[in-house]
């Protein structure tokens, strides 16, 4: 026992001799939607010889003893978080790469915009915000919808029929270095009522690049059609290069509960 | 050592993760980085170029080439010294230039011999020509003779090839992506290429060389946020591209049959430093990613090339010496010197 310990003691120092000071990148994930109505398969890849993907779908950090990544995953159609990262002998693990699933809503009909997002930024149309699928962790990415400068985006939402809601969810794109920013406010409206007004905090504080995803609830309704009025931040704060001016506003995805 | 770090290392042992030392390890006995695929494998050493940074520093490190004499020639926006010079171990010899102050492009022309430089400003929107002690023998303006500038401001040369008959061909890869041919004397003779949506257009053109691989030479063009390398005649017939998805390529550069360039960020990592190197065989296969991913074909087809460890911040250009090592030059990265890579 004591000579298995203490070759396995000089095989551990000689690693931390060769370990670098370098760190991988995270692994590559396969698209997948964001919302699931079915199993879906998501699969993981990372170029290097002799790294390894660890992963967890429990909302822990992955580790060594975590799950290994052999082939594609299943993904049962619930609430989940996957989390991964790369592993290799010779350099410093990554940083975690996630990605949040949820249970498909409901299903929306039809969606029209106003105004239109940028010509730069039109994704595949307004329907990109109903196609199941969230942003990719690059606002340039198609997944995204962009609009400039404007006072208030409004979706005008079509469900199938007349049915009972009391949420929307809202994806949005937090990027200052990129001018992109929180919206400050966020409304619900349904015949012609509003439903709920929901102020964002802490939107011209300084924060990191990241997609959030905001769910505003209300006393359930019955209704076939939704209003949402979402406000971008109107005065970059003075902190920032374009203090003043009106925020870009980057969506991904809307959906009804 | 720490008992944490023994027990990191013990629990990776006992997780099966320590493979069998073969050799394709990433780092030797020495602790020392070896990256690469294939057979353009190189060991790292991040101290080569390092000088004293009041005495000689360096802003952005954007082109380096090789002179006749050897000496490792590096170009810096710095008008401290624009133009460093070192031998092939890293020790300075001699620096100067000190007008230069958007000096991007690097290119050496042998004439009568004779070494010359040639120097692709983007603040002073001009090229030039200079001794190899930085005396200024010849500048080109914008080129008016193509009706399509109305100003200087509008030329942004990024680099320069020159010809074997002594012609100059200049990419305004920040302007407005011509390329421009003029004869030796710098007189106009064509331009083509220019940005739209057609094969022979390009976006950034921010690299030249000459491709003298094949039975005639040809003109090779980076097209860079498209990850290409775009093939015309000597006379701008535009002939072909190659694609390597994924990767900003810089400016390409031709040793022996192999095709290098340094790429300046991963598409899919975006500018948070994610550059790293590649290296292409003469059928226009990549064979090696330095600091980047084994290259992967499916069916025939390349699947996108990214950085996989964080060494690179924003590799700009890579210069390949006699020996067929490597000298990377880095744009916006902490003002670092460049580092060496030696073949393995």
């Amino acid at each position: 026992m004591k000579c298995v310990a203490l070759s396995s003691l000089y095989f551990a120092v000689w690693m931390s001799l060769s370990a670098q000071n370098y760190a991988l990148r995270p692994p590559i994930l396969s698209e997948t939607p964001l919302f699931l109505d079915r199993a879906v398969s998501l699969s993981m890849s990372f170029h290097m010889e002799g790294t390894q993907i660890r992963y967890t779908l429990d909302g822990s950090e992955p580790t060594l003893r975590s799950a290994l990544y052999r082939r594609p995953i299943r993904l049962q159609p619930r609430t989940q978080i996957l989390k991964a990262k790369t592993f290799h002998p010779d350099f410093l693990p990554s940083e975690t790469v996630e990605r949040s699933f949820y249970q498909q809503g409901i299903s929306i009909k039809d969606i029209r915009l106003s105004p239109e997002p940028s010509a730069s930024y039109r994704g595949k149309g307004a329907t990109t915000l109903i196609n199941q699928f969230g942003g990719e962790a690059r606002f340039q990415h198609p997944s995204w919808l962009g609009f400039e400068k404007a006072k208030e985006v409004v979706l005008e939402l079509d469900l199938d029929n007349k049915q009972t809601v009391r949420e929307i969810w809202l994806e949005v794109r937090n990027e200052q270095s990129a001018w992109l920013f929180l919206p400050e406010k966020i409304e619900v409206f349904a015949e012609n009522r509003l439903l709920k007004s929901e102020v964002i905090q802490g939107v011209s504080e300084k924060s990191a690049n990241a997609s959030r995803m905001f769910k505003v609830a209300f006393p359930p309704i019955q209704t076939q059609q939704l209003r949402v009025v979402v406000h971008p931040l109107q005065q970059i704060p003075s902190w920032h290069g374009g203090k003043g001016t009106v925020a870009w506003l980057f969506i991904s995805e809307v959906a009804v509960r | 050592m720490q008992r944490r770090e023994f027990l990191k290392y013990a629990t990776a042992i006992s997780s099966g993760l320590i493979l069998a030392e073969n050799a394709n390890a990433t780092a030797d006995e020495h602790d020392n980085l070896i990256l690469g695929h294939g057979s353009k494998k190189y060991r790292v050493d991040v101290n080569w170029g390092k000088l004293d940074t009041n005495t000689t520093p360096v802003k952005d490190c954007h082109e380096m080439v090789q002179d006749s004499k050897g000496r490792i020639v590096l170009l810096t926006n710095e008008t401290k010294n624009n133009v460093i010079v070192y031998d092939k171990s890293g020790k300075f010899i001699e620096s100067f230039g000190t007008e230069f102050p958007g000096a991007h492009g690097l290119t050496l022309a042998h004439e009568n011999g004779e070494d010359f430089l040639f120097i692709s400003d983007n603040n002073r929107h001009q090229l030039l020509k200079t001794t190899m002690q930085g005396k200024v023998v010849m500048t080109i303006d914008y080129p008016k003779e193509t009706d399509k500038y109305e100003k200087a401001e509008q030329f942004i040369p990024t680099e320069v090839a020159v010809a074997a008959n002594g012609d100059i061909y200049v990419v305004d890869g920040y302007g407005l992506d011509w390329v421009i041919q003029y004869n030796h004397k710098g007189e106009y003779i064509r331009h083509f290429g220019g940005k739209g949506d057609q094969p022979q257009h390009l976006n950034n053109a921010h690299g030249v060389c000459i491709d003298t691989r094949g039975a005639t030479p040809t003109l090779l063009v980076t097209s860079r946020p498209d990850h290409k390398f775009k093939r015309y005649t000597m006379e701008g017939a535009y002939l072909e591209e190659i694609h390597v998805p994924g990767a900003w390529l810089c400016r390409p550069v031709i040793h022996g049959n192999d095709l290098y360039a340094a790429v300046l960020i991963s598409e899919r990592f975006g500018f948070n430093g994610s550059g790293f190197v590649t290296v292409l065989d003469e059928h226009h296969k990549v064979i090696s990613n330095i600091g980047g991913s084994t290259p992967t074909y499916i069916d025939g087809k390349l699947q996108e090339s990214y950085q996989t460890v964080k060494l690179w911040n924003y590799p700009h250009d890579v210069c390949v010496d006699d020996d067929e090592n490597l000298y990377v030059a880095q744009w916006n990265s902490n003002q670092v010197y460049p580092y060496k890579l030696h073949r393995v």
